[in-house]
C-alpha cells in the first residue's frame, strides 16, 4: 500500500504524463472504483494548474504541463478559470482593502482635504527644543537595538535546541521497502537531512523542495552543494518546527551546464509522533 | 454494411440491472463510472472525450448478456477493459498525429472576449454560493507559497477540520463554480 506522499506523487506523474505505462494502468484501474482516489486525482489537477499560475512547478513538470496536460479543451478550461478565480480573489482581497478608505476616489478626497485645511505641525510641543531632544533619544534607541539585533544575527545561537541528523536513501517511491521513519525530540532546533546520492558531482549545485504528501510546500533551498566531506552525500538542514508529524518527499535537483533544473533524485520520509 | 448498434431502452435498463439491483444504486453507479472514465481519457490526452466514454457504454452494454454469464467481479473492472479497447481504436483512427501545442494555445490571454465572459460569470457565479462556502473560496485562495500554507493551516483549524477535507471541499466547491460558468457561458451565448 502507498503511503499519501508516494500517492500524491503518483497521481501528480500520472497527470503530466510522465506515469510509467504499468503505473498509469494501474491507477486508472483503481480509480473507477476508489472514491478517494478519485477525489484525490481531482484536488491534485487543480492544484497543478494553480501551481503551473503561480510559477512553482519545476522546468520538467512545467514543459508536461504545457504539451501533454493542457492538450485538451477540458483542461485549458480549467486554466482559464483557474486564472478567472485567481484575478477574482486578488481583486477581492484588493477590495477588502480598499474598503478601509484606500481606493483611488478616497486618496483622492483625502489629498484634496489635505490641500484645503491648513497643516497641523507635525510634533505636538511648542518648545522645538523638547521635541529636537526627543527625536535625538528615539534615533540612539533605534541605533542601540540595532546593533544588538545585528550582533545577535551574527553569533551562533546561545542554549539552541539540538540538531537531528538523519540519512535519506532515493526512490523508495516504487519499492516495497517502508518509508524512513523519523521521530523528532521536542529540543530539537533542525534536523540536518544527509541525501545519498550515486553521483554527486554531476552538478555544482543543487536544489531542494521538501513537500507534505498532499504537495505542499514546506521550504524550498536553493544554491546547495555537495558535501566536500563525501562524495555521495548531500546535506540539508530543515529546522525542526516544520516538520510536523505528516508524509513528506524532498525532491533533490541539479542546475546544469545552461542553468536548467534537472530532477536528480526523490527521497521520502515519515515522521510521527 | 454493418449497421450501427444503438443504445435502447431496454438495453440501458439491463445494464443498469447489472450495475446494481437497486435502480437508484444503479444509477448512481452509472453516472460514477461515466464522469470517470471521461476523465480517465481526458488524462490520456483525447479530444473526444465523452464520446469516448459513451462509445464505452455502448459497447458494454451491446455484449451483456454474453457477459453476464461469464464475467464476476466489479463491473467497473470490465468497463476500463472495454475503455482502452475504444482508446486503442482512437488511435489507430487518428490519421494525423496531434499537432503540438503552442504556448499561446495553453496560456490563453486573459483579455480575450471568452475570458472576459467566463469572467462575468464567475462573479455571478460566486454570489450564488452560499455565504459559508464563498467565505471558504475567498480565504482558501488567499496567499502566495509559505503563507499560502500556513492560511490554510489556520482556517482548517478554524473549521475544526483536518486540512485534507479542507483540500476536498474547496475543491468541491470549486467544480461547482466550473459548473456554474459553463453553464452560464452557454445560456449568455445563446
Amino acid at each position: 500500500m502507498k503511503s499519501n506522499t508516494q500517492q500524491y506523487q503518483s497521481i501528480r506523474e500520472y497527470q503530466l504524463g510522465q506515469a510509467a505505462s504499468e503505473d498509469a494502468a494501474r491507477l486508472e484501474e483503481q480509480l473507477l472504483t476508489d472514491d478517494e482516489l478519485y477525489q484525490e486525482l481531482l484536488v491534485v489537477e487543480d492544484e497543478l494548474v494553480d501551481q503551473y499560475l503561480a510559477g512553482q512547478l519545476a522546468d520538467s513538470e512545467k514543459e508536461s504541463f504545457e504539451t501533454y496536460f493542457l492538450a485538451t479543451p477540458e483542461r485549458r478550461e480549467k486554466l482559464r478559470f483557474a486564472r478567472n478565480l485567481k484575478k477574482y480573489v486578488s481583486g477581492n482581497k484588493a477590495g477588502e482593502n480598499s474598503s478601509a478608505g484606500n481606493t483611488d476616489f478616497a486618496s483622492e478626497s483625502t489629498a484634496f482635504a489635505a490641500r484645503a485645511l491648513p497643516q497641523k505641525r507635525f510634533w505636538p510641543w511648542s518648545n522645538p527644543v523638547v521635541s529636537y531632544s526627543l527625536i535625538a533619544a528615539v534615533v540612539l534607541v533605534v541605533t542601540i537595538t540595532t546593533v544588538v539585533i545585528l550582533r545577535n544575527l551574527n553569533s551562533p545561537p546561545k542554549g539552541a535546541g539540538k540538531v537531528l541528523v538523519v540519512e535519506l536513501t532515493p526512490g523508495l517511491s516504487r519499492s516495497n521497502q517502508e518509508t524512513k521513519q523519523i521521530i523528532v525530540p521536542a529540543d530539537t532546533s533542525n534536523v540536518e537531512l544527509q541525501l545519498r546520492v550515486s553521483n554527486v558531482a554531476a552538478y555544482q549545485t543543487y536544489r531542494a523542495i521538501l513537500q507534505t504528501a498532499d504537495g505542499r510546500e514546506i521550504s524550498s533551498q536553493d544554491g546547495l552543494h555537495p558535501d566536500p566531506a563525501s562524495n555521495d552525500r548531500m546535506i540539508c538542514s530543515v529546522p525542526a518546527n516544520l516538520l510536523t508529524p505528516s508524509d513528506y518527499s524532498l525532491k533533490l535537483s541539479g542546475i546544469n551546464q545552461h542553468g536548467e533544473y534537472e530532477d536528480v533524485a526523490r527521497f521520502y520520509f515519515r515522521v510521527t509522533n | 454494411m454493418k449497421r450501427e448498434w444503438i443504445l435502447t431502452k431496454e438495453s440501458f435498463d439491463s445494464l443498469l440491472a447489472w450495475l446494481d439491483a437497486n435502480p437508484d444504486a444503479a444509477a448512481r453507479k452509472y453516472e460514477q463510472i461515466r464522469t470517470r472514465l471521461i476523465k480517465i481519457f481526458v488524462c490520456r490526452g483525447c479530444l473526444e472525450s465523452e464520446d469516448l466514454a459513451d462509445k464505452t457504454i455502448d459497447r458494454v452494454a451491446r455484449r451483456l448478456n454474453d457477459i453476464e454469464a461469464t464475467f464476476t467481479g466489479d463491473p467497473a473492472r470490465y468497463f476500463y477493459g472495454v475503455a482502452n479497447k475504444i482508446h486503442f481504436e482512437y488511435l489507430r483512427r487518428k490519421r494525423m498525429p496531434e499537432p503540438p501545442v503552442s504556448v499561446n494555445d495553453t496560456d490563453p490571454d486573459p483579455d480575450t472576449d471568452q475570458c472576459a465572459r467566463e469572467y462575468d460569470c464567475l462573479e455571478r457565479c460566486i454570489q450564488q454560493l452560499s455565504p459559508k462556502n464563498r467565505e471558504l473560496v475567498l480565504e482558501y485562495y488567499q496567499e502566495e507559497r509559505w503563507a499560502k500554507i500556513e492560511h490554510r493551516k489556520r482556517l482548517a483549524d478554524q473549521l475544526g477540520i483536518a486540512l485534507n477535507a479542507l483540500r476536498i471541499r474547496a475543491c468541491r466547491i470549486r467544480a461547482s463554480l466550473l459548473e456554474c460558468v459553463r453553464n452560464c457561458v452557454q445560456t449568455t451565448a445563446e
